[in-house]
């Protein structure tokens, strides 16, 4: 089983859990599809517009998460759009 | 298939069990059938090896490590129980919760620093270089419960977005920076459970390294491990000791508090945890004696271990063996 490999996921995510290995791996549910995705260890979180820690990361968010970046295979963007 | 059955990461064997999903799998050969779950009968305890012990009390002693901080973080309301450790204070409680702080981090982060990590408990915890399945690098925490046998979680040796087993993990105990105080050992048989391996279950993420060798673990010690009931569980004041990923590379971090939950697979608990901790043990520590009663895996305020629940315990107990 490889990686997957969307450059975007466009629809919104929720975080289900948060795993701790560095970097961190979210398990996420979009739609009715859970699936486990992979961060970039430099990945940018994003509240409000304002750059925030990853450590802000938690189950039940709303998210949008953008793929690419060096690695096209690792989250590298993550916007949190509210619980 | 059961979810605690062990499973490895070369074949990966069927069994059932009560608790599903604790059927042991290994990297390299089949394993054995699975065990039940039951965890509110008496006790059980696998006592480890550490070689130094200093002083009782629950918590680590740890310079400059808040007590009142951990003795209450979590808790919504003031009821928090009078003890002696509450008489020992050395300051008052600061229930003060930043509203900008990583979420992780709950609350105030009073993690403290552990320089040098050659002391025990310490020194039985390691950092953990993994080299995935499909080649990326990553970070987890371990600790030694035998003496070539490693503990930490399962998404460390076994990471689906990865593609599976890990194809090397090098531990490093009681890493300080750039020192390295035993050396390392380079791991590549890992043990985890189908619950984690082909069901995804975050309740059955926890796995182990066995290393090829037993000089690390006669050097360091390791920990003891306990399934403990969950009368004892809720409100234990707990230690967590790691390998944070925002803190510089390779450096250990402390923290403590209550667990402030307990289901039949899982603690919850808010002392401070980061990415790069999963596999951490949760330990307690009373009458100068250390056991382990959960694995560190997940984040989120509240942060989560997999508890050593019976059937953990049994799965731990047969890695243990496996590297005595």
């Amino acid at each position: 089983m490889g990686a997957e490999t969307d450059p975007l996921i466009p629809d919104a995510a929720r975080i289900m859990e948060v795993m701790e290995s560095w970097p961190l791996q979210l398990r996420i549910l979009i739609g009715a599809h859970e699936r486990i995705v992979d961060l970039d260890d430099a990945a940018v979180v994003m509240r409000d517009g304002i750059e925030t820690d990853p450590g802000a990361l938690a189950p039940g968010l709303l998210i949008r998460l953008q793929m690419g970046g060096a690695d096209p295979q690792v989250v590298h963007l993550i916007e949190i759009l509210g619980n | 298939m059961a979810n605690h059955d062990e499973i490895s990461s070369d074949l990966e064997v069927e069994a059932d069990d009560f608790d599903e999903g604790h059927d042991s799998v290994s990297s390299e050969s089949p394993g054995g059938g699975g065990s039940s779950s039951g965890d509110e009968s008496a006790d059980l305890m696998e006592d480890g090896h550490d070689i130094a012990t200093h002083g009782g009390g629950q918590l680590e002693s740890v310079a400059g490590f808040d007590l009142s901080h951990a003795l209450t973080e979590g808790f919504e309301s003031q009821t928090v129980e009078v003890t002696d450790e509450m008489a020992a204070l050395q300051r008052s409680c600061d229930l003060e919760y930043a509203g900008d702080e990583p979420e992780s981090v709950c609350g105030r982060d009073d993690r403290r620093r552990i320089s040098p990590a050659t002391s025990v408990p310490w020194r039985m915890i390691c950092q953990l270089i993994i080299t995935r399945a499909d080649n990326r690098q990553s970070r987890c925490t371990g600790w030694f419960i035998g003496p070539r046998t490693v503990m930490t979680a399962g998404h460390c040796v076994y990471s689906h977005s990865a593609g599976g087993w890990a194809k090397r993990i090098e531990v490093v105990p009681g890493m300080d920076a750039s020192s390295r105080p035993y050396g390392s050992l380079v791991g590549t048989s890992f043990r985890s459970v189908t619950g984690w391996t082909q069901k995804k279950k975050p309740e059955h993420d926890y796995g182990a390294i066995i290393l090829p060798s037993n000089s690390l673990g006669n050097r360091v010690g390791w920990f003891g491990f306990a399934n403990l009931s969950s009368s004892s569980l809720r409100n234990l004041l707990a230690n967590n000791s790691g390998y944070p990923g925002d803190k510089p590379f390779g450096t250990q971090w402390y923290n403590a508090g209550r667990i402030t939950r307990v289901t039949s697979k899982r603690l919850y608990y808010m002392f401070d945890t980061a990415g790069g901790q999963s596999g951490s043990p949760v330990w307690r520590y009373k009458d100068g004696k250390r056991h382990a009663v959960g694995i560190h895996a997940y984040g989120g305020c509240p942060n989560k271990a997999t508890r050593i629940n019976k059937s953990v315990f049994n799965n731990m107990k047969k890695w243990k063996d496996l590297g005595s």
